[in-house]
């Protein structure tokens, strides 16, 4: 089972020429002894989609109202276009910001509100209303241009919000949980269609989000968040292919975590003893390993292949039983119970896998090396997502 | 509200028996009789006679005057009181919330009489208030504090300020405090955003607390008689003297509806502006 790799190659790297938009530079921000943020750095280019992730309390919402100016970092540089933007006012930093409530004024129709910006900057209302106008039939909303707040469903409340911010043509555009408040079905139209809308305008954008499905759907790049820190940011398959941390990796879709010890490392890989099973591993990138080391290795659920006959002979085969069988739809999950972990083992098929496992099968696990994510066994699995 | 226990209804009626019945004995029943003896004369004729020797005698619509100047004062003067305290209350943390509270409403616990004296001492012309202002050279001559419409006004305000403030309070913490980010991220200065979100979105508060304090305050009888004195006749002070001094119980009683009259076209008023106000209120809660 090789990786797509090619197919996903566009996507895996950051455009690596063209402008940078948004630079931070070691920014940290401290609240009574409280760490919210400890020296991030972040470079976003022209154009890309950013989301940051990670769970409630990990400084993403405070690192993006930094970044509009809402909160002044304790330290550190936050440039625009290359002008440095820390003490500098909100308004003036050309930036647009969707609050996760939409912050609509409920007193003002929708084409008061988007206009309300432009009549803070002392615009005429011969310039305000055509700008209004585009606005609203950017996002399609032009025919409730009359309508109050109260009167729109939350996704059209947000169509507002976003048609609010591109009024004044901002740098950045900045999201705050944009899709948290809204119902599962609306919540995959409007990010399709949040993410269309940034294409086809090309504008800078970073939102915040707690959710990962959200996060690999629509980001460019992700920039997972840790305790204040940036832990790691990279296209959602190279966090997917790549994680740097265990926290990553429990972060970004399921995995199996398994430890064990090096029995034999090389050049060319090394070899890894889980209870008496052995697995191969190719060099990992982010550990040194030796032989008689404790190691933490990890598989995700759709490289695991799960085989009802036994290994042969100087083949990797690793007995199990299925304990349940969990129907999503368009794929199935296995949940298995082997001596090398005391957590179950999940791995994935998609439905109507002809295989035929049901509860109580007895299998044999194996998968390649190349599949094999490797961590040095001092590092922590972190918090569950 | 209405809950369905059956056949169990009589019981909240009867419970809230002795309250109706005392509301309507202590207050229903006097204003009737007071309404009903405005318009008789001695031998107990129906007379509108009263009411026209009031509104053709241009001493007594001095006094209703001097009542509807005052209310309107103190109610402007409470609200630009009552703004920046409801603000701070409604924004800052608890410990701001809970010292405003007690700055505001400690001196309901003190009668408006006491009150009313302590303000006596505080602005006569050797009152502390005079003697500081001129020995800060920024008057020559002691200003004329008590005995005047400032004195009153100073004494109505402290008197009801409470009474904007809580309302004014609670309509301000329930505006989303992200409406003033949106708005500041757009580019509208503090100024901009009080005047285009903070006001607009607290009027139901705003409403409710000037009148409360313009009914309150034009109605008010001890502050009026204590620092206005003689010198500034109002309608509630008239009333007593017509009725007290005067014995003219029918005259009073009189001044009395038209007193009524004018507090109750208050409250219509702002009835008929609270409609408007909901549907905002409304709105706003139905977007969050």
């Amino acid at each position: 089972m090789p990786w797509p790799d090619d197919a996903m190659k566009q996507q895996s790297q950051p455009p690596a020429d063209g402008e940078v938009d948004l630079e931070v530079r070691d920014v940290s921000k401290d609240y009574d002894g409280f760490r919210a943020l400890d020296h991030v750095d972040l470079t976003v280019r022209k154009g890309e989609l950013i989301s940051l992730l990670g769970p409630s309390g990990c400084g993403k919402t405070t690192l993006l109202r930094s970044i509009a100016g809402l909160v002044d970092p304790s330290q550190g540089s936050i440039r625009i276009k290359g002008k440095e933007n820390v003490g500098v006012a909100p308004h003036l930093r050309n930036v647009g910001f969707v609050f996760q409530s939409y912050a609509l004024f409920p007193h003002m129709t929708v084409r008061d509100n988007v206009g309300f910006g432009l009549k803070m900057r002392g615009e005429k209302r011969a310039q305000i209303d055509p700008a209004i106008d585009r606005a609203l039939e950017t996002v399609k909303m032009h025919h409730l241009a009359h309508r109050y707040p109260g009167e729109l469903s939350g996704g059209q409340q947000q169509r507002i919000a976003i048609a609010r911010s591109l009024v004044l043509n901002p740098t950045l555009l900045l999201l705050d949980e944009p899709f948290a408040a809204l119902d599962r079905a609306l919540r995959d139209h409007m990010q399709m269609e949040v993410k269309a809308l940034q294409r086809r305008l090309g504008i800078t954008t970073l939102f915040v989000t707690h959710d990962q499905d959200e996060a690999l759907r629509i980001s460019d790049r992700i920039a997972v968040m840790n305790a204040g820190k940036i832990e790691q940011i990279d296209s959602p398959v190279g966090l997917y292919r790549n994680p740097r941390t265990p926290f990553v990796l429990n972060f970004i879709g399921k995995s199996n975590v398994f430890s064990g010890k090096v029995l034999q490392a090389g050049e060319g890989g090394a070899t890894i003893d889980l209870g008496g099973h052995v697995t191969k591993i190719p060099s990992p990138a982010n550990a040194r390993l030796a032989s008689g080391d404790s190691a933490m290795i990890s598989v995700r659920p759709e490289r695991i292949a799960a085989d009802s006959a036994p290994p042969r002979a100087g083949e990797m085969g690793i007995p199990a039983r299925v304990t349940d069988a969990v129907f999503l739809g368009g794929s199935m999950e296995l949940h298995l119970r082997s001596a090398i972990s005391e957590q179950p083992i999940v791995i994935s098929r998609q439905s109507g896998d002809p295989s035929g496992l049901h509860e109580g099968s007895e299998v044999w696990l194996s998968w390649q090396p190349s599949d094999v994510l490797t961590f040095p066994a001092s590092s922590s699995p972190g918090a569950e997502p | 509200m209405t809950r369905s226990v059956s056949g169990a209804r009589w019981a909240p009626a009867a419970l809230a028996g002795p309250g109706a019945a005392f509301m309507i004995l202590a207050f229903v029943t006097p204003v009737v009789i007071l309404a009903a003896s405005s318009f008789l004369d001695t031998g107990k004729q129906l007379t509108l006679a009263h009411y026209w020797r009031f509104f053709s005698e241009p001493q007594y619509l001095v006094t209703l005057w001097n009542s509807l100047r005052l209310a309107f004062y103190t109610t402007l003067v409470a609200i630009l009181l009552a703004y920046p305290l409801a603000y701070a209350m409604a924004t800052l943390g608890s410990a701001w919330r809970n010292t405003i509270l007690i700055v505001t409403i400690l001196p309901l616990t003190i009668s408006v009489v006491i009150r009313s004296f302590g303000w006596q001492i505080l602005l006569r012309n050797g009152g502390p208030i005079n003697q500081s202002l001129m020995a800060l050279g920024i008057i020559d001559e002691p200003l004329r504090l008590m005995f005047s419409e400032t004195g009153v006004i100073i004494g109505l305000v402290h008197v009801y300020l409470p009474f904007m403030v809580l309302p004014l309070a609670s309509a301000i913490e329930r505006i989303d405090g992200r409406l003033e980010e949106a708005a500041m991220m757009l580019g509208a200065s503090a100024f901009r955003r009080f005047i285009h979100v903070i006001l607009p979105l607290s009027v139901p508060g705003l409403a409710a607390g000037a009148t409360l304090v313009f009914t309150a305050s034009i109605s008010a009888y001890v502050t009026p008689a204590l620092l206005g004195g003689e010198f500034i006749q109002v309608m509630p002070t008239m009333v007593a003297q017509q009725v007290l001094t005067l014995m003219d119980w029918t005259f009073g009683s009189a001044v009395s509806v038209i007193l009524t009259v004018v507090s109750l076209a208050v409250l219509v008023v702002h009835w008929a502006f609270a409609a408007r106000f909901t549907n905002w209120t409304s709105r706003a809660e139905a977007a969050k």
